[in-house]
């Protein structure tokens, strides 16, 4: 379901062959980032709402068994389908059979994350099912034959002239136009005869609610809403963990996501569905692929805490400088980062060392997991189990066995000394990935000098 | 065995902590004016309001406006305006009115639900929407929301918070993504 590059470091390196965009795209979503931090500042009991969540979450995961049997009951009692899908392949396979009981050939697609982890689109398309994505950024990425970058803002990596350029050959917008008004509206007019002739609607889930059998689906578009109420089927993806106890939970995430994720008070639209319309049917598939997998770990089971807000891909320096395909996984950044190696701890070995720890994404988490802590255990499990690149294990080794005794150190030191200080081809060669983009100074003595001068002027 | 009985058994054999549900604290409102705080919110969000004394007054506002009462929806009984639409007329529809059953000064929000809405996608196909919302059920914030509606009583209900829009394309705003264009807050007695 991924494809491009293997690695983060090879897909950053593409992404900073253009230094301009690379800016661009760090100040598109610092603004996003700063948007938060107004948002967070204005509400009193932010940190407490914070730790609310983080125990809602925590609680509700201590108990998944008990909510996922009272969801089930409750929502069937509403008149809503339940299906469980333990993997991947499961989940896309109960779509493609409810999809053929009611011969549905065209289907609209909301924001789903959970889709995309899953590989669902192209799995129907090679049934002949027209899957059109609504939400706008989707469609755009949909129509360019790629993946969405970022969680909350899937085109965030394309400028509008290449919007425009795409729209005019897909949609016969005017040629060369990219004002967003424009182009806006012409992907309205292009999806409305989409979603007045869909057989069926597919959306995501951002909160099930235990003790009502109900659930919530968050949007700005209104593509969700759209979709599932103008078709006969709507069907409704959730991972298990979206589940939350009562309605009076949803007040503590709903004052969190959007702050988080975009910096405004709360989504255009927060529709809940508790049961279909007559003749209509809602079917709810229920996704563990590798989540209790996940829960069995102490040291990462919070990470099933996530709303998918995208604060922490917002501040991260390092996705702001690498952009969202070099994460080669369906939700990068950092959350993506701890959330991949739990699937596939050997593909997605480079994703816990594409940060610099600095614990940005930990500070502005709605659901305070500890990203950092985490990205640091996975290094620990990833170099156990022998998945370190080989230059870095050979380095690691080496910096070890110097590090660790006393002679060689200094003799290290010295040496480090006079390279730095000499003709700049001694540092600055193939051999040493470190100087490709760092200057290094020249030191005039080595710590051990400075040290035996200085101890005694404490 | 079931996938289902193979997730609930998988979760089931988890070694787990207890970890106690949280109770959810009273929190204070931002101001100590609710209505005027509500107010310059919606303005934020970019919606029109009018103030009124009561339903019955929304025809007299709406008269000057280039609408065909042919083409609106509400889900008032006493506005003499279309109640029920078969499919292939929702989408000419120009104005959607619905009814506002509580406010959230907080962030704008308001809570609709699909008591006497002939079709669910009435809440957003139509090119505008109108919501009326008496002062009278205006609270601070989503806690008090939730306190005041019952989620499962009807089978759809959503919080609108403004027109639909997107910043898809380069982060520009753009209002009428595939929802309403514009959103009117009727607010009466």
């Amino acid at each position: 379901m991924e494809k491009g590059n293997s690695t983060h470091p090879v897909g950053a390196e593409a992404f900073n062959k253009d230094k301009k965009r690379v800016a661009w795209h760090d100040k598109a979503l610092w603004f996003v980032r700063e948007k938060r931090d107004k948002a967070a500042h204005q509400i009193p009991e932010w940190e407490q709402l914070r730790e609310l969540a983080a125990q809602i979450k925590a609680h509700t995961l201590s108990q998944l068994d008990l909510y996922l049997e009272q969801f089930e009951k409750n929502a069937l009692k509403n008149g809503i389908h339940i299906h469980w899908a333990k993997d991947a392949e499961e989940h896309n396979t109960i779509i493609a059979d409810i999809l053929e009981n009611h011969q549905a050939k065209k289907v609209v697609k909301s924001k789903s994350m959970l889709t995309e982890e899953c590989g669902l689109n192209p799995f129907l398309e090679q049934r002949n099912i027209e899957v059109i994505d609504t939400d706008l950024g989707e469609r755009i990425v949909q129509l360019a034959d790629e993946k969405p970058s970022h969680i909350v803002l899937p085109a965030i990596h394309k400028k509008k002239e290449e919007v425009g350029a795409l729209f005019h050959q897909h949609l016969h917008t005017q040629k060369g136009a990219s004002d967003p008004a424009y182009l806006t509206q012409e992907a309205r007019k292009h999806l409305r005869t989409k979603f007045l002739n869909a057989d069926a609607a597919i959306t995501g889930v951002n909160f099930a609610v235990a003790n009502t059998g109900g659930f919530v689906v968050c949007t700005n578009e209104g593509n969700v809403d759209m979709g599932a109420n103008l078709a006969k089927v709507h069907i409704a993806c959730m991972g298990i963990e979206k589940l939350v106890p009562s309605q009076e939970h949803l007040g503590v995430f709903l004052r969190l996501l959007a702050r988080s994720a975009t910096g405004q008070p709360i989504t255009t639209y927060s529709s809940h569905f508790h049961r279909p319309k007559k003749g209509r049917e809602i079917h709810i598939i229920l996704v563990d692929n590798g989540r209790t997998n996940q829960l069995a770990k102490p040291d990462f089971k919070s990470s099933l805490n996530c709303i998918r807000c995208g604060a922490c891909m917002n501040t991260c320096p390092v996705y702001r400088r690498s952009g969202g395909h070099s994460y080669n996984y369906s939700i990068p950044g950092p959350i993506g980062a701890i959330l991949s190696p739990g699937k596939d701890l050997k593909k997605y070995s480079s994703l816990p060392f594409a940060s610099t720890l600095c614990g940005s994404c930990t500070d502005v988490c709605p659901v305070k997991i500890d990203i950092h802590t985490q990205l640091y255990k996975w290094r620990q499990i990833i170099g156990k189990e022998g998945h370190l690149p080989k230059g870095k294990k050979t380095v690691m080794q080496l910096t070890g066995k110097v590090m660790g005794q006393s002679k060689t150190f200094s003799m290290m030191s010295a040496i480090g000394k006079k390279i730095l200080g000499g003709p700049k081809v001694l540092a600055y060669n193939a051999l040493n990935p470190w100087t490709e983009d760092r200057d290094l100074p020249s030191p005039n003595f080595t710590f051990k000098d400075w040290y035996k001068k200085n101890k005694n002027n404490e | 065995m079931s996938s289902k009985s193979s997730i609930i058994d998988a979760i089931r054999n988890i070694e787990k902590e207890e970890v106690h549900l949280p109770r959810i604290p009273y929190f204070e409102g931002l101001s100590y004016d609710s209505t005027a705080f509500f107010l310059d919110m919606l303005q934020r969000l970019g919606v029109e309001v009018i103030q009124g004394n009561s339903i019955e007054d929304i025809p007299y506002y709406l008269q000057e406006r280039e609408f065909d009462s042919k083409k609106i929806f509400t889900q008032f009984s006493e506005l003499p305006y279309r109640k029920t639409l078969k499919h292939g007329q929702l989408e000419s529809i120009q104005l959607s009115i619905l009814n506002g059953k509580v406010a959230v000064a907080e962030n704008g929000a308001i809570w609709v639900t699909d008591e006497r809405l002939s079709n669910r996608a009435l809440t957003v196909i139509g090119e505008h929407l109108l919501i009326a919302i008496s002062k009278r059920n205006l609270v601070w914030n989503m806690h008090e929301a939730y306190a005041n509606i019952s989620i499962h009583e009807h089978g759809y209900g959503m919080f609108i918070s403004g027109p639909s829009k997107t910043a898809d394309i380069e982060q520009s705003l753009v209002k009428g993504a595939h929802g309403s264009k514009s959103l009117i807050v009727f607010i009466y007695e």
